[in-house]
């Protein structure tokens, strides 16, 4: 059973639900019209040379004599580097010019810990530079600094229970969601004519309690959920049409659509998926993810497409680290440094990649260097997508990439939808 | 101003210094007085814990795996008679915190644990000297790769800012000092244990914390543990987990003092804080956010839920970020409102149905009447919260038109009211 506003009114909660709640639901338009980002967060070490792979370039069988993908397989949209083969759906796209990669992307230190990669990642700070202040992530300091008061409870969405630190903020409280069919109030515990009374006492200790300063901030994140579960109780059907797999990504991706479709001023998502730190057999460890990725993003462009949010949604795609180049004694390979980012939507600049492409007889210590500050990416997004000064956000001064296209989110190059 | 000792103080003292307590442990407190029970959960080894004991054993030999020392704590939390012990091994774990993820070795996990418990109330500087030698700080910190010629500040560094003087109190010139006095601090390939590999350690002249000499790691130890900084350091850290977080110098200073005097005794620290007007003021009453940890703990110990419940509460931990062994980094986990958003309000609730379900509703209640608000009064005060929640709603639930619920309703009711309570916004504070 859920609970929703309309069981509020049931149990008798009275005009203090209806003034507390309504000016929060309805949206002005010019909020639910503003672009967004989604972060997926490919959580390992993806290898990036097994990604985009550099087939022209002589050095890569011989240090990949396991791993190596058969030329004949090789989906060779670009002239240069090709796409594994389980990456269909995105050389598509990458065809449509709405998907595109920026390589050698990382940062100065060199650190392979995930624990330690994945922080700097998310908080847009090098681990020396983040002790002492509040740990915040770059797309939280965003969201203080451009989402306003009070954006309504499901501006940043994060897929799953938790807030990632990527997403963490001081002032704005993203919201967590896993499954939309059980974001409700549990009444299991209440025989069935009890439960409206139930829910109506809920309501109540949440929206008249007295009480203690502490309490304003948990009050706001108690309005947030009965919020949330209210304006997602009506949410749009998941598509029967974009052919999502039938994975954890998948599902996450279909909800986040889903959620976007409601048009209640989402501007940025986070999706996490894992298992990529493929230290041994990775041939078809890493085929089997990267088709899960492929699929589902995929289907979430068709999705995007056929809800006609296409123009508005841009997805940026990371992961810690790449790996090294030479594959180690079990058919696997160690944590290394460089990687590809990938960038899907109408508004990206597809067709053609950014960042040189690897060449594999320039190396540092086994590893593809860093050549392009990972936040140039973010400050590209800031600045040409999501809008907003990225210098206070990242803390810094970084260069723009130029795989936007940011004022005219590409109408005219819109494909036939799937 | 004199500290009124009432139930009420009694459940804020048993929800900062245990995991809150039980309508019995209440009964006591009240009967005995604010010194006598403060003192009762400081002098822990005296009390009778043969019971959690019995069920340590009963999850059969030494536990080796995560999940194992993940239960094993666990199970100590939900079920010890002696909460302050845990309360500070937790506060420890926070303060000096390793990461299974990272050391990978569950059985070293184990070791530093009961390392931290048996100094729970001990000698800060002796167990600070004793970290540095545990093998999980050694791997955590990467101390084991250091060496003279290559020597690491992982570990001299977050031993200066995070361990004992905190952010601004030390210079980079102090962390390369004592990064050189612990090289050679490895663990044996051997035995797994502590080794002190002289050909690896730097010999030479270092200069700490202004004094000069050829100071080895338990030297550098003692030089931050002595200097004026650490009290206060180490004051605020214990005093803004028992208390309120942030406090300022002046709360702070009485503490630090006492500590001090001491010669960095834990146990005069928290003695100090947990006898303190600061301590039963209204400053300090539901100031804090409960934690994950806190709020799993304490609904399974105020529901008093005998069967094995650790099962549920790993599962929720996990999901909102707590699990014990696993701290999201060095610096321990976040406090504060940081643990709330609808995601994991939403989580606690279906934990407080969960557990609600698992609850004995007779047990609960006993000690109730048959009327609606005698039995609203009595689990308010099983939670500990008859001065901070609004009975009103609550009889009306219970009783509604006025007609008092027998039987099955009685039943749903008293569950329905823990699970309203346990997802009430005063309970997620602590």
């Amino acid at each position: 059973m859920t609970f929703t506003r309309r069981d509020f009114l049931k149990a008798g909660g009275t005009a203090v639900t209806v003034s507390f709640l309504a000016p929060r639901l309805a949206l002005p338009s010019s909020m639910q019209q503003g672009r967004i980002l989604v972060i997926l967060q490919l959580a390992g070490g993806n290898d990036g040379i097994n990604t985009f792979i550099p087939y022209t370039d002589a050095k890569y069988r011989s240090a990949r004599p396991t791993l190596a993908i058969p030329d004949a397989e090789i989906l060779k949209v670009d002239s240069q580097l090709g796409f594994h083969p389980s990456l269909a759906e995105l050389a598509e796209l990458y065809q449509q010019r709405r998907f595109t990669f920026v390589n050698h992307v990382g940062f100065g230190s060199l650190d392979r810990s995930h624990f330690h990669c994945q922080d700097i990642w998310q908080t847009g700070l090098e681990t020396h530079q983040s002790h002492g202040s509040a740990r915040t992530g770059w797309l939280g300091r965003w969201a203080d600094q451009q989402l306003g008061f009070d954006p309504g409870p499901l501006a940043a969405l994060s897929v799953g229970s938790r807030i990632p630190l990527g997403m963490t903020a001081e002032e704005i409280v993203p919201a967590a969601i896993s499954n939309l069919d059980s974001f409700a109030i549990p009444t299991g515990t209440q025989l069935p004519a009890d439960r409206d009374a139930f829910l109506g006492t809920l309501e109540n200790l949440w929206m008249n309690g007295h009480g203690h300063s502490g309490h304003h901030d948990v009050r706001r994140i108690g309005a947030d959920l009965f919020d949330s579960i209210e304006l997602l109780e009506n949410a749009p059907e998941p598509s029967q049409t974009a052919g999502y797999p039938a994975s954890a990504l998948g599902r996450g991706l279909q909800l986040v659509a889903q959620v976007l479709a409601g048009g209640y001023g989402t501007r940025i998502v986070w999706v996490t998926t894992g298992g990529y730190d493929t230290h041994s057999a990775q041939g078809p460890t890493h085929a089997s993810l990267l088709g899960d990725v492929s699929r589902a993003l995929g289907a979430f462009q068709r999705d995007l497409d056929e809800r006609d949010l296409a123009d508005r949604t841009v997805v940026m795609a990371w992961s810690e680290f790449g790996r090294r180049v030479a594959e180690n004694g079990s058919a696997g390979t160690d944590h290394g440094r460089g990687n590809t980012v990938f960038l899907l939507g109408n508004a990206v600049n597809g067709g053609t990649f950014y960042g040189d492409a690897p060449n594999l007889g320039i190396l540092e210590n086994g590893d593809l260097p860093v050549q392009i500050d990972f936040r140039s990416v973010y400050w590209t997004l800031i600045q040409d997508w999501l809008g907003g000064d990225p210098e206070p956000v990242l803390m810094g001064r970084y260069e723009n990439l130029g795989f936007l296209t940011p004022q005219q989110p590409a109408r005219t190059r819109r494909v036939r939808r799937g | 101003m004199a500290i009124v000792w009432n139930r009420d103080a009694a459940a804020h003292l048993y929800r900062r210094a245990g995991f809150g307590a039980t309508p019995q442990e209440l009964d006591r407190a009240v009967e005995q007085g604010m010194e006598a029970t403060v003192a009762g959960l400081i002098d822990y080894e005296g009390v009778d814990n043969s019971a959690l004991e019995a069920r340590l054993a009963a999850l059969g030999p030494e536990p080796t795996t995560a999940i194992e020392i993940l239960t094993w704590w666990l199970t100590r939390m939900i079920f010890t008679a002696r909460p302050l012990e845990e309360r500070m091994t937790f506060f420890l774990h926070d303060h000096f915190a390793t990461g299974l993820r990272k050391v990978q070795r569950a059985d070293w996990m184990l070791g530093q644990n009961r390392l931290l418990r048996k100094f729970a109330l001990g000698n800060f500087t002796e167990l600070t000297i004793e970290v540095s030698r545990d093998p999980a700080m050694l791997i955590w910190l990467d101390n084991f790769t250091s060496r003279k010629q290559s020597p690491n500040e992982n570990f001299g560094r977050e031993l200066l800012e995070l361990f004992t003087l905190g952010h601004g109190n030390f210079t980079e010139a102090d962390v390369k000092a004592a990064t050189r006095a612990f090289t050679g601090w490895t663990i044996s390939r051997q035995t797994g244990e502590f080794t002190f590999i002289d050909t690896f350690h730097d010999h030479g002249q270092k200069t700490f914390l202004g004094q000069t000499g050829n100071w080895n790691g338990d030297d550098i130890v003692r030089f931050a543990c002595a200097d004026p900084a650490h009290a206060p350091f180490i004051a605020g850290k214990v005093f803004g987990w028992l208390a309120w977080d942030d406090p300022d110098d002046s709360t702070i200073a009485p503490f630090a003092e006492a500590y001090s005097a001491s010669g960095n005794s834990l146990r005069a620290l928290v003695e100090a804080i947990l006898r303190s007007e600061a301590f039963y003021s209204e400053r300090a009453r539901w100031a804090k956010v409960k934690s994950p940890v806190d709020f799993v703990v304490s609904a399974l110990r105020q529901l008093e839920i005998s069967r094995d419940a650790t099962r549920i509460a790993i599962g929720i931990l996990a999901a909102q970020g707590q699990l014990p062994f696993d701290p999201p980094s060095v610096e321990g986990w976040p406090a504060g409102i940081a643990w709330l958003n609808s995601g994991t309000l939403l989580g606690r609730m279906n934990f407080a149905s969960a557990a609600s379900a698992l609850a004995d509703p007779v047990r609960v209640s006993a000690s109730a009447g048959a009327s609606g608000s005698e039995l609203v009064a009595a689990m308010l005060d099983r939670f500990g919260v008859t001065a901070a929640v609004d009975s009103m709603p609550l009889e009306a639930y219970v009783s509604p038109g006025g007609t008092d619920p027998v039987g099955n309703e009685r039943t749903s009711r008293v569950r329905g009211l823990a699970q309203l309570i346990l997802s009430s916004p005063e309970w997620q504070l602590n």
